[in-house]
Formats: structure tokens, sequence, C-alpha cells
């Protein structure tokens, strides 16, 4: 026989469900008991299943109707008890919130519209600030990857590892469970069509195991890989592999022609994988570094990147402490002083957002101001809108309705018009961050930005605090009103309505002190484009195209035959219709690359403390201070005697210069690389200075520069600079062509023209601008229309003191000022409130800001002047309906 | 409004002149008085499944089980009934009953209802009541 209890399980589950929504909840769990149990009991009497089944439904068919009738007739608000329960008569509530809002279609879209607005907005910022900062990295156990890079504290230099310090934080440290370095290993593809340039990296064996991302076919480096000689097997993308070998299964046996070097494929990376260090790396070969490279000659050659992966439970401090301790053995072993040299690990999290914390967390700041002023021009609205409502709040209070019916049926109606600016705000969102990736700065495009469940829970948290926020100031005053004298006075202002007033006003005075800080922030930020706009960054950027050449080792093994290529290379360039001037550099400024060195200066013995002397170092051609109209300002620039047979030379910049021999003729002084006792030193003589040029950026601090002759240095990359008389965009394909002439398997890449660089190196501080100047015209906006508001009531409400003022001989312009007074009154009380705000508020963007000082009188004067002209413009337009107003008809209204 | 504000001091009146008349709302139902003759017919097992089977036994009614409980809930805020909730059945998983039982004032209303119908039958020939 089937036991009780297996058939109490068989009773039909849905019908169960069905039962439980249409049975009160208070007696529930008795009803399903006594069905269950009558169910049983037919079962075990020998019922048949089927018919038991079907009298369960029959049950639930006829308990369908006295159900729901009992929950309606509970919920009907003449039965309700005066006791309120905020939660049992939420579905009442809610209905009743639809219902009012329907009945006001206007008012239901201005104010969900400005609340998708001001939620919009925030939405938009928070999906930037998840999928950047919030965001994990695509690894296994991401939070346990770090990256070791060495600095020079007395200088703020932050640089790679060195290929001993690598082997020293591989074999010497316990921390970590595995450590690789890495650089850029880009080269020219050739064997597959016209050459390209594909960009790749060179790694150690260990890389991929580093990630813990281990190749979706075949395998990755052999330790007997990484070392000179064997290190022609490559790793590469999954992009790569369905791209550019259309997916050949066949892959793992397929050789690659890269840099005229042939390269077997040994592992295929699965799709999505990412290299921290190289985004858009399509494949990946053994770094293969010499036994000479591992040398103490090397120590200094800070050129890597590295990643390490820490054992678990070993934090980035314990880790820190332990490299930190290394770094001082090292340094004692090489007996140099531990004052200026260490080793940092930061976690690759950290490393990947500190770049633009600061830029997104005073954008969160600024949208969260925007949300402020949007909460309040709706509390405000509603408050209107509860001041009309009095009578029905009045007399649905006289019906029995207690307080805390009120608040709860206007606070119901407060959430559900966020939900609906929520709904549309998540469209904004969506169609905003499309834009923002679109014309943003490119770090957004590579950042996949998307609206995932993390921001739709913002989205809905956010909605939910907004209604609450502006609904709940109105739903107290409205559910505060006098009953009696609401009823009693008639048209006239009641009580309630005089200090709803006083609210109304405070909100405004509110909304303009926010408004203030947002435009005052803007403000500081357009300011600081424009300074860094005015700053001459010592050449003249217009009219100037620049190209990237990377020249193959196979093909080019030696300065002869890159000296060659390079010489046809100008002559074609310079004979080019439309090109004025074409030389190379190794490092071009604003380009992103950087080469830096330390050297010594003859004569010049550091102290005790001070650090080495270090610099930027460019590899440039004759022409090139011509291209870049870079003064020479003593002696000469390179020119074609400077070859490499030729005793080497240096120009050297006007801070050098003024540093090291600041009375003294620059021209004839030396400077090596090399140990300046040693009597086989190579001493480079300075032949000419030219001015100083910014490198990384407009506000970059000023290093000093040396510049060599590319001719006395080997280089395998470099970029071509021309200066142009035409529309240098208009050149590239020219360029293109010019280069393919004298070596038709030699790709150029990067072709920028040097105004878009410099304008790219204000990305973050562009996008903060233009993004804080959206969001103060928002708040301008939204504060107008505020004021607007509140005083097209204020007008309307006094409607009968205005007449009697007429009647008693004000004229029309009295009038006009009379309102023009009391609404700017507010405007200048909130700008005021405004100004103290963003003294306080403003220098936590100080970062962000250059040439402009966080507190900037000038600043806080012009956007106190433009909030109070267009609050004064939305202001004109009530004073001037209460100017116009016919006086008995006012009076009459009474 | 107004009108029910009439009935209610109607009412009152009837109440304090002739003690114990109800106004229309606490009239008994035929399926109230049903539910109260199956109540005392119970007596201490008196809880919803069991009040629907004497019905259904009795009268041959289909009786769904929601619609007793809105019965039995509409009486007990009459104050013609109470409940309370039996321990838990001794077995595993036994559950909780709510067991029902009749008040003075059910007992009185139950009279009431009964003499009432009692007084509209009296002198008419209607045959032999037979439940169909």
């Amino acid at each position: 026989m089937i036991p009780e209890g297996e058939w109490r399980s068989r009773v039909p589950p849905l019908a169960e469900l069905l039962f439980k929504v249409v049975t009160p909840a208070r007696e529930r769990c008795f009803v399903l008991g006594d069905l269950s149990e009558e169910f049983v009991r037919m079962m075990m009497a020998g019922t048949s299943r089927r018919a038991a089944k079907w009298w369960y439904w029959q049950q639930l068919f006829g308990s369908v109707g006295p159900g729901v009738r009992r929950i309606v007739r509970r919920q009907r608000p003449g039965r309700q008890s005066r006791k309120y329960r905020p939660f049992g008569n939420c579905g009442l509530n809610l209905r009743l919130a639809w219902r009012g809002l329907t009945r006001r279609p206007l008012f239901t879209v201005v104010a969900a519209t400005t609340l998708a607005l001001g939620i919009g907005a925030n939405t938009t910022v928070f999906s930037i600030v998840n999928s950047m900062l919030l965001h994990p990295l695509p690894y296994p156990e991401p939070e346990q990857l770090v990256t070791l890079n060495h600095i020079y504290p007395s200088q703020d230099l932050v640089v790679g590892v060195s290929p001993p310090g690598f082997r020293d934080y591989r074999d010497r440290t316990q921390s970590f469970e595995s450590v690789a370095i890495t650089r850029d290993g880009s080269a020219t593809l050739t064997g597959a069509g016209e050459p390209v340039r594909v960009v790749g990296s060179r790694v150690s064996a260990d890389y991929f195991r580093v990630y813990g991302v281990a190749p979706a076919l075949g395998r990755s480096f052999l330790p007997e890989e990484d070392s000179p000689g064997n290190q022609h097997v490559l790793v590469i993308s999954d992009g790569f592999w369905k791209l550019r070998l259309g997916g050949d299964p066949n892959v793992l046996d397929r050789s690659i022609v890269l840099n005229d070097e042939s390269y077997h494929v040994v592992g295929v990376m699965p799709s999505g994988f990412e290299d921290f260090f190289n985004r858009d790396a399509e494949f990946w070969m053994p770094i293969a570094l010499s036994p000479e490279q591992f040398g103490d000659d090397y120590r200094f050659t800070e050129n890597q990147e590295s990643v390490a992966r820490l054992k678990p439970g070993i934090t980035v401090a314990m880790a820190t402490r332990e490299v930190g301790n290394l770094a001082e053995t090292i340094l004692s072993e090489l007996s140099r002083p531990s004052s200026d040299w260490s080793v940092r690990v930061t976690s690759l999290q950290e490393k990947k957002t500190a770049g633009y914390r600061p830029t997104l967390l005073v954008l969160f700041g600024a949208v969260g101001f925007v949300l402020l002023i949007t909460c309040a021009n709706v509390a405000n609205l509603l408050l209107a809108r509860a001041i009309g409502r009095q009578k029905e709040i009045a007399i649905r209070k006289a019906l029995g309705a207690s307080r805390g019916h009120v608040i709860g049926q206007l606070l119901a109606e407060s959430l559900v018009l966020s939900c609906f600016g929520g709904a549309a705000a998540l469209l904004i969102a969506y169609w905003s961050t499309g834009a923002l990736v679109r014309f943003g700065p490119d770090v957004l495009a590579s950042a996949e930005i998307v609206l995932d469940l993390r921001v739709l829970l913002f989205t809905l948290g956010v909605a939910l605090v907004a209604g609450v926020l502006f609904g709940l100031a109105p739903a107290v005053q409205g559910a505060r009103g006098d009953l009696q004298s609401t009823l009693r006075e008639g048209g006239q202002a009641s009580r309630a309505d005089r200090s709803g007033n006083r609210l109304r006003h405070l909100l405004i005075v509110g909304e303009f002190a926010v408004a203030l800080v947002l435009l005052a922030c803007s403000g500081l930020m357009i300011r600081t484009i424009s300074q860094l706009r005015q700053v001459d960054p010592g050449f003249n950027p217009d009219h100037v195209l620049t190209a990237n050449i990377l020249l193959p080792h196979a093909r080019y093994p030696d300065a002869t035959t890159r000296n060659a290529f390079y010489d046809q290379l100008m002559s074609e360039l310079s004979a080019t219709p439309g090109i004025t001037d074409a030389a190379t550099t190794s490092v071009l400024p604003f380009s992103g690359n950087w080469g830096t060195a330390s050297f010594s200066v003859e004569g010049y013995v550091p102290r005790g403390d001070d650090p080495p002397i270090w610099g930027d170092i460019r590899f440039a051609s004759a022409g090139f201070a011509r291209a870049m109209q870079i003064p020479v300002l003593e002696g000469r620039f390179f020119d074609a005697t400077d070859g490499p047979r030729s005793p080497p030379v240096a120009v050297v910049d006007n801070e050098l210069a003024r540093r090291f021999w600041p009375d003294e003729n620059p021209i004839g002084k030396r400077v090596t690389f090399g140990d300046p006792t040693d009597p086989n030193a190579t001493w480079f003589t300075v032949i000419g200075v030219v001015g100083h040029t910014l490198h990384a950026g407009l506000d970059d601090d000023v290093r000093i520069q040396l510049y060599f002759s590319s001719r006395q240095f080997w280089n395998h990359h470099a970029t071509l600079v021309l200066r142009t008389d035409a529309d240098p965009e208009a050149m590239a394909q020219t360029v293109r062509r010019a280069v393919f002439s004298v070596d038709p398997a030699q790709p150029i890449f990067d072709v920028r023209t040097m105004e878009n660089l410099i304008e790219e190196s204000m990305g973050n501080r562009q996008f903060l601008k233009t993004l804080l100047t959206l969001f103060s015209g928002l708040a301008i906006l939204l504060a107008s229309l505020g004021v607007y508001g509140v005083m097209s009531h204020t007008v309307r409400e006094r409607s009968r003191e205005l007449g009697l003022r007429t009647a008693l001989g004000a004229t029309r312009p009295a009038l006009f000022t009379l309102v023009m007074k009391s609404g700017l009154g507010l405007a200048g009380v909130g700008s005021l409130l405004g100004v103290g705000a963003a003294l306080m508020l403003t220098r936590l963007m100080e970062s962000q800001l250059f040439g402009v000082d966080a507190i900037d009188p000038g600043t806080l004067f012009v956007a106190a002047g433009i909030l109070l002209g267009v609050a004064g413009l939305a202001i004109c337009i009530p004073a001037n309906r209460a100017a116009r107003m016919d006086p008995l008809e006012n009076l009459r209204i009474e | 409004m107004q009108k029910y504000y009439f009935s209610f001091v109607f009412s009152f009146m009837q109440n304090k002149n002739e003690g114990w008349i109800m106004s229309k709302g606490e009239h008994l139902g035929e399926f109230e008085q049903m539910v109260l003759l199956a109540l005392i017919r119970l007596k201490d097992n008196a809880y919803g499944m069991t009040i629907r089977q004497v019905i259904q036994e009795r009268t041959d009614r289909r009786v769904p089980i929601g619609q007793v409980y809105a019965a039995l809930e509409r009486l007990e805020s009459k104050g013609y009934l109470a409940s309370r909730v039996a321990e838990p059945e001794p077995i595993r998983g036994g559950r909780s009953k709510k067991l029902y039982a009749l008040t003075d004032d059910g007992e009185s209303a139950l009279a009431l209802a009964r003499g009432m119908m009692a007084k509209m039958a009296e002198g008419l020939e209607l045959g032999d009541p037979e439940v169909a």
C-alpha cells in the first residue's frame, strides 16, 4: 500500500499553486492542509487518482470566486481600518497611483521625462564605471595577478623590469607562483598577399601559465623554446587563425613568415583571450633573451612589462615587502646607493583602472548632482500637484484615511513615476552608451560597455531611491494639511499651501546651488582645455603627417642597409609634390612611445644624494628639427655628414644646456652612456642646442632631451615626420606609395596627423569636459524649469494680491519687477550657497585641472552670471504674465 | 450616505427597544445557517474540511472549500463563532488545524433565523421538506 505521505505528494502541483494565489495568506496553510487531507482520504479509500485530481481542481474552480471576492473586499477603501498597513495596501495604492497618473498624462510625461534624463545620465555613467572599474579581469582568479615595476622615486619615474630583475623575481622570491615578461613584438606579415604589420608580443615561456589560460588548440611555449635560436615558434590568437588563416584545421602544421623569418605555429589561444599588455596582439613568440641579457650590464635596461601570479594566501602587500627587501639586497650586491631605486608590486586590476579612475569618479559625483536636481524638480512638480489636490486629500481623510494611508498613496505615485522614469532611463542609457563608445575616447570603445544585470539593478535602485527621495517630502506635506481649514478656506491659500510653498522655495534654492557647482566644474574643465590649447608644444604641429615603419631584421641586418633604405626614402619623399620636409625619429612626441636613458655629462659629478642624470632620448635624422619646426637655438642640427663613420655627435635641448652649462657655451661639450671613468667610453660631442619640446602631453613635466643622429644608432622602428603644404591627411596614400617604391614588402602603420595626436593626448580631459558641460547644461535647464514652475504657481496664487496692487496704482513694470525680484532672489540665494559648495567641492577635481586653480573666482563669477541669466529668462515669462493680468478679472475670481 | 445613516439609527433604536433585533447585515443566510448547524453537529472536530463534508453528506450539495472558509470568516467577524489553532498532529509533517466553535451570539442568531423561518412557514401547507 502506498503510504499516506506519498499520496500527499501526488496533489496536483499547479492546482495547489493556484490555490495559494486565491486563498488569503492567513488561512492558506489550513485550506491546503484540509484539501490534501481529503485528497489522501479519497485515494486511500480507493478513488481513482484521476477522479481525486479532478475533485481537487473542482475545489479550486469553486473557490476562486469566494477567494478573490474576499481579497478585493479587504482592499476596498471603505472597509479599511484606520490603522495603516504599509504593505497590506500596496496593491491598492499602486492601482490608485496608476489611475491618478494616467488621468493627468501631461504631468506624468513631464515628470517621467525629467526623471528619465536624471536616472539615464546616472545609468550611463554607471555602466562606464561598471565595465571599466568594477568588472574583474577575464582570467581565472584575477585578484592573484600582479605586475612588477621598477621605480625611481625622486624622479617620479615608473618603468618596466630588466631581464636580470625578471630572473631574480622568478627565482629568488617565495611570493609568486610564476612570473613572466613581455614586450611588443609587432612584425610584418608576408606571404599572404600585401605585406601587413601585425600586432604581436614577445613573451617568456610561462606567460600564458601566469594568466591561467591554456591554448584552445596545441600548446604554449616550452622552456627550451625561450632561448636564442629556438624561438621560431608562434602561438596565434583565435582572430589570427580564423581571419588570416581561414580557420585552417591543420594550422598546427603551418608556418608563418614574420619579418622575413619563418615561424611554426604551435598553439591557438581561445577566442576572447586578451593580452593585458597588448590588447590587439594577434600572435606571441618567445622573447628568447640571451645569457648576456641576464647579466648585470642589463640590470637597468628596464623595458619589459611583467606579470606574476601570487601564491594562494599571499597579498600584494606581502609580495611588495618581499620584493622590496630583495631590491635592497640586489643594490647592496651591486654596491649602489639604495636611495633612488626600488620595485613596486601592483595588482593588474589596479593598473587597469588607475588611468581613468579619477576622471570616472568626478563624473560619477557630477551625475549624482544631476540626479539630486532631477529629484528636487520632480518633488516640486509633485508638491504643486499635492497643493492642488488638498481638497481631494482632505475628503479622503474625512472619510477615514489615516495620515499613513495618504502618505502611502502619494509615495506609491512617486514610485510608479520613478519606475516609468527608470524604464525610459534604460533606453536613454542604451543610446547614450552607444554614442559614447562611438564618439568618446578610444578607451571606451575597448571597454565593452554593456547594460548588464548590475547596471539594471543599479537603475532599479536609483529609481526606487529617487522615488522615495522626491516623493517623501510632497507626501508628508500633502498628508499634513489641516482638514477643516482646507475644506473651509475654499480657493484661498491654506496654511499647508504656505508651508508647501516654503518647501518648494527651499528645493529651488537647492537646485540652483547644485547647478552652480556643476557649472563651476564644467567651467574649470573648459578653462583647463583652453589653457592646454594655448600651451606651446615646442614645435609646430600644423600640417604634419606622421607614419611608422618597422624594418625587419632579416632584410635590414645592419646600419648600411638601413641607412640606404632611409636615404632613398627621404629623397623619394622630398621629391614628392606637397611634402616640404621629411625626417625620421625613433620616438615621436605625443605618440605614446617614449625612450629614456641615464647618461653622464663630462665634468659633472653628481653629489652623493643626487639621482643619476635621466633624460628623453631620440634618434633623429637630419631635417627633423626643420620638419617639426623646432627652433635651433645654437649650433646646428644633424646633417648628411653625421654618418656612421663620422665622430659621434649629439644635440641637446635648452633645458639640458641650462641645467648643466648655465653660463657656458654648450657646443663642444660631451656626454656618454658609458662609464665616464672608462677610457674606452664613447663620448658624443654636442653640436647644437634646440628648443625643448613637450612629449607625453601638454601638461607634461619638463624633462631634459637628448638627440642622436639616427645614422649613428641602429633602430628597427622609426616614425616618419612629414611637413606638407596641403591637407596632411590627404597625403597618406602618397607616403605609402613612396615607401612601396623603395621596398614593395615594407608596410607603414599608424598614419596620423600631429594635430590629431595632440588632441588625443587630451582625451580624458576632453571627455570629462564634454560630459560635465552636458550635465551642467541639463542642470541649468532643470533648475530654470523648476524656478519657472514655482514662479508661475506663485503668480497664479497671488493673482488676487496682484489685482489689488494694480487697483491701488501699481504699474505694470512694478508688478514685473516684483515677480522678477522674488524669483531671482531664490536663484541668487541658491547660487550663493552653490558658490560656497563649489569652493569646497571643486578641489576634488584638482588632478584634472591645468593652468587654473580649483578655486577660481573668475569661473565662479561667470558660472553664477550664466545661471542667474538663464533663471532671469525663465522667470521673465511668469513675471510678464503677472504684469499683463487684468485686475478686474483677478478680483472677480474671488 | 444618508440612507445608511438612517438605517443605522433605525436598527439601533430597534435594538434599544426590543433587545436583540439585528440590523440587515447581521441576519444569517442559508449557507451560514448550514455552517453553524454543522459546527453543532461536529462538536470538537469542526474545521474546514469536516464542515464541508457534513454539509455535502447531509444536503448532497457540492461545496467548494473556499466557500466554507469565506463563510467561516464572515461568521467569525460577526462574532457568531470563535476559532483556535489546534496543536499539530503527532505524525511526521503533521499539520495544524483551525478548529471552530459556536459562540452564544451565534447560537442566538441561529435560533432567531430558524424562528423567523418557522414563523414565515407557520400555517402554510408546503408539503414535506425533502432534500433533493
